[in-house]
């Protein structure tokens, strides 16, 4: 009697097509999902780091300082950016480019923003982003 | 079934191969579903990196740098360079260093006709692009040409404080301290307290405080108690709708030590209060101001140097202004004597002496003639007049300030501005307290038409500290008996009205207000301004120069009366009214209103002093200060005998202010501005709205004022 059936044949190949796909669904989403998940974390920084912008740009319009800025850290426990410490490089003035034997009321700002992150191994290291800006006063 | 096996003679199945089929296709959809998903997520924040930001960066430096040009290089310099690229700024904005590149256009068409704008000024639109790699970002700026100055009640370079009894209408901005960059906070107090020298002790002053204000500060924006002596506030009550604010206030609950007395500072339901502004509006320093009168883009100038320490007075009446050395003219003597008997029919001396030292009514009045007694060194003497002798005793001239020579005369018009740019070449003559300054200006009578009255020097080295010059708006009505020869108002008018009116008097102090006054004034002098003129006060029992009893005091009264009974059919106009309606021992100045806009580089604390040779306007604090009255800050060598170094001297202190004093109070329908020096209001203030229509054209060609950007709005798009 001749049966109807899959083979044997067909099986094995429909189970290795369906376990192909599977597998390469669960890698795709796998990656996936870290990227996504590395994503988010550095996009909670971005957002941080253009908070700190912001509230830079404020502070120092309202300041002007005309002293350098502190060599160390700047850190502001209590707050909702206490997780990451940042620094002010660079208050230099801007000379006017349209005639350079002034200044401009205007100062650039270089920002670092260093936050906590893991690497591949799970250990956790500083990463650091870094954004230019300048006040007008 | 997985595995069905068919029947012979039926036809062969495929259900094994179906339900697989299906069974594979729902697990591909659910996990590519939740791939796709995932991965959706995944490329909206991949777009939120540090690229993003740094464009963003980029957009508002562009947008920055060029609100900074516009406003501190040249207004007009995009209509060379539209857009305006990074890449040509220059090695301070190579890629290399700023990272990126910005675009910038400047938009100069006027939408206010099409509505997009309002229709209250001139309006550019800037817009910037910033680019990082792949990512671009747009920052979008609402710039209002104009002159800063214009456009607020106040803009103050340091603390601004806002005292009781006030009534405050009109847009503030507080900036940072220039020199030290500490935010200025705005200070608005319901009490406030001040030395008095009698009872060596601060007392308290309180009143309501009505705020229709749209304010902005650097710093904070509190409501004080600013008795910092121990002085207990009195009930604060807070009425109207306000934003949430850093409001301080030391011991609101406490109940006042002076009884009842409640103080409310009432919010309207326009005051809008903003602490920690993002931008600041930058205000034009002097040197700017002056710069198209310097370079004689402006009117031809007009020295007044000849005029002396004397200086000139600058007349409003009926279209015109006459400008003519001003004289002074002695009118009558105050005796020590002659003041006490004017104190005895208002009896405020021994009021104060009584409860401060606890003594008897009798004890006072032995204390006032112990006074009157001493012969002050500072002051000279003769014998008493009859109605007061016999004797001999201390005494101080009186003194108005009118009209001598001419010099010239300009008439006004109701659409154009009539601009009158006053020079000195000198700034050494000498006050009475060897102070060098320039001929000071005094201002005053009913502005019909437009008029602005700057006052600078031919060189910046004559006033390196712009506090040399000074302008004063008079608080004193024409007297009949004033400049005989020429006097200036015709068709039955009684004179050049004391302070600075509008014929027109309908301020526009709503924005929405339709109907409003189309006069305006601006006053702009470099050093100081403020008002001045001759007290009403300790003035009852004044001699003329015959040596008759004169009421002078009642003589000003009837002369405000009469000047507003002329102009508004009314005795009782405010407007009108030179000196206080009420005697008092610290009421001493007179009451100077104001209309229209005045700018100085400093007003109020010790940079407000004014002095001619002869007479003099002097500041709280200074000299002879009113408020602290002890022996030591009038300088007095040998006190009366008997009386400790500390105590007060009413008599020798009223009579050194029996010349020309400062302003005691006064009421501004305008705005006022202090360039450099932070300062206190005391009087009404109402901002005119009208001034904020203004065109850019109108502000550059016809009153020669430098266009400065105030940033309208300013988005990220």
């Amino acid at each position: 009697m001749k049966r109807a059936g899959l083979t044997l044949v067909e099986v094995l190949v429909s189970l290795f097509i369906l376990a192909f796909l599977s597998s390469a669904l669960v890698v795709v989403y796998t990656s996936m999902l870290g990227g996504s998940r590395k994503t988010a974390v550095n996009s909670e920084s971005v957002a941080a780091l253009d908070a700190i912008r912001d509230c830079w740009e404020i502070k120092i319009r309202d300041t002007w300082p005309d002293t350098p800025a502190p060599d160390a850290p700047i850190t502001y426990p209590g707050t909702p950016y206490r997780d990451y410490v940042y620094r002010v490089d660079d208050l230099g003035r801007v000379k006017n480019p349209l005639n350079t034997s002034v200044y401009l009321e205007m100062k650039r700002v270089r920002l670092q923003l260093d936050y906590k992150d893991q690497d591949a191994d799970h250990n956790t290291i500083t990463r650091t982003y870094e954004t230019v800006f300048h006040v007008v006063r | 079934m997985l595995l069905s096996v068919p029947m012979k003679g039926q036809p062969r199945k495929r259900a094994f191969a179906l339900a697989y089929t299906l069974i594979v296709a729902a697990v591909i959809f659910l996990f590519a579903g939740a791939l796709f998903m995932r991965a959706t997520e995944t490329i909206r924040y991949s777009g939120i990196d540090v690229n993003s930001v740094h464009a963003t960066a980029l957009a508002d430096t562009g947008a920055q740098l060029a609100y900074a040009l516009l406003r501190d290089h040249d207004p007009q310099y995009f209509k060379t360079q539209n857009p305006l690229r990074s890449i040509d700024l220059g090695p301070d904005f190579a890629p290399s260093v700023i990272g990126g590149t910005f675009e910038v256009t400047v938009d100069d068409a006027d939408y206010t006709a099409t509505g997009l704008y309002p229709d209250n000024g001139t309006f550019y639109t800037l817009v910037s692009t910033g680019r990082v790699g792949n990512h671009s970002a747009r920052s979008e700026m609402t710039l209002k040409m104009t002159n800063p100055l214009l456009n607020y009640l106040f803009l103050s370079p340091r603390n601004l404080w806002i005292g009781a009894g006030t009534t405050v209408v009109g847009p503030i901005v507080v900036n940072a301290d220039p020199v030290s960059g500490e935010p200025g906070n705005l200070t608005l107090s319901h009490a406030s307290e001040y030395y008095n020298g009698i009872s060596h002790a601060y007392q308290m002053d309180q009143g309501d405080l009505k705020l229709d204000i749209q304010a902005r500060a650097s710093g904070d924006i509190q409501i004080a108690n600013g008795c910092d002596h121990g002085n207990t506030a009195p009930p604060l009550l807070l009425n109207g709708r306000y934003p949430p604010q850093s409001l301080q206030n030391q011991d609101f609950n406490i109940l006042c030590t002076w009884g009842s007395w409640a103080a409310s500072v009432i919010f309207t339901d326009e005051c809008a209060l903003e602490a920690h502004a993002k931008f600041t509006t930058k205000i034009p320093t002097m040197k700017k101001l002056l710069e198209k009168f310097r370079t004689g883009a402006g009117p031809a100038p007009l020295d007044i140097t000849s005029a002396g320490p004397e200086g000139v007075l600058v007349e409003f009446t009926n279209g015109q202004v006459f400008v003519s050395q001003a004289a002074r003219r002695q009118i009558g003597r105050v005796y020590d004597k002659a003041l006490a008997l004017d104190e005895g029919s208002y009896p405020m001396s021994t009021d104060y002496y009584e409860p401060y030292f606890g003594i008897t009514p009798a004890q006072a009045q032995a204390k006032l003639d112990a006074e009157v007694a001493w012969d002050d060194p500072g002051l000279p003497d003769d014998n008493y007049p009859a109605d007061i002798g016999p004797g001999t005793g201390d005494y101080c001239d009186v003194y108005r300030t009118e009209r001598a020579a001419p010099l010239a005369s300009y008439t006004l018009s109701a659409t154009n501005w009539t601009t009158i740019y006053l020079t000195t070449s000198r700034t050494d003559f000498l006050s009475v307290d060897g102070k060098p300054m320039g001929p000071p200006v005094f201002v005053r009578g009913i502005v019909k038409g437009k008029v602005m009255v700057v006052y600078d020097v031919t060189d910046d080295t004559l006033d390196p500290n712009e506090d040399r010059l000074h302008m004063m708006i008079l608080g004193e009505h024409e007297m009949p008996a004033d400049s005989p020869a020429n006097k200036l108002p015709t068709g039955g008018a009684p004179g050049v009205v004391g302070g600075v009116l509008y014929a027109d008097r309908n301020i526009k102090t709503d924005p929405d207000q339709v109907v409003f006054s189309s006069d305006r004034c601006v006053l702009l002098c470099r050093g100081t301004l403020t008002g001045a003129g001759d007290p009403g006060v300790h003035r009852g029992h004044m001699h003329d120069m015959a040596g008759n009893p004169v009421n002078y005091r009642q003589q000003i009264w009837d002369l405000d009366a009469q000047y507003s009974n002329y102009y508004t059919g009314t005795p009782g106009d405010w407007d009108f009214r030179c000196s206080p309606n009420w005697i008092g021992y610290w009421g001493d100045g007179p009451h100077c209103n104001f209309y229209g806009i005045a700018v100085a580089s400093h007003a109020g604390g010790e940079r407000w002093r004014i002095r001619s040779d002869g007479q003099f306007v002097d500041a709280r604090n200074y000299d002879y200060p009113g408020g602290i009255a002890k022996w030591g800050d009038m300088g007095v060598a040998s006190p009366p005998a008997g009386e400790a170094t500390t105590d007060v001297a009413i008599f020798p202190f009223a009579m050194r202010r029996a010349r020309c004093a400062p302003g005691y109070s006064g009421d501004v329908r305008g705005s006022f501005h202090s360039l450099v020096t932070a300062y206190k209001l005391s009087g009404d203030a109402h901002y005119d709205y009208s001034w904020q229509a203004l065109k850019e054209a109108e502000i550059r060609t016809e009153m020669f004022l430098p266009i400065q950007p105030v940033i309208a709005s300013f988005q990220r798009l």
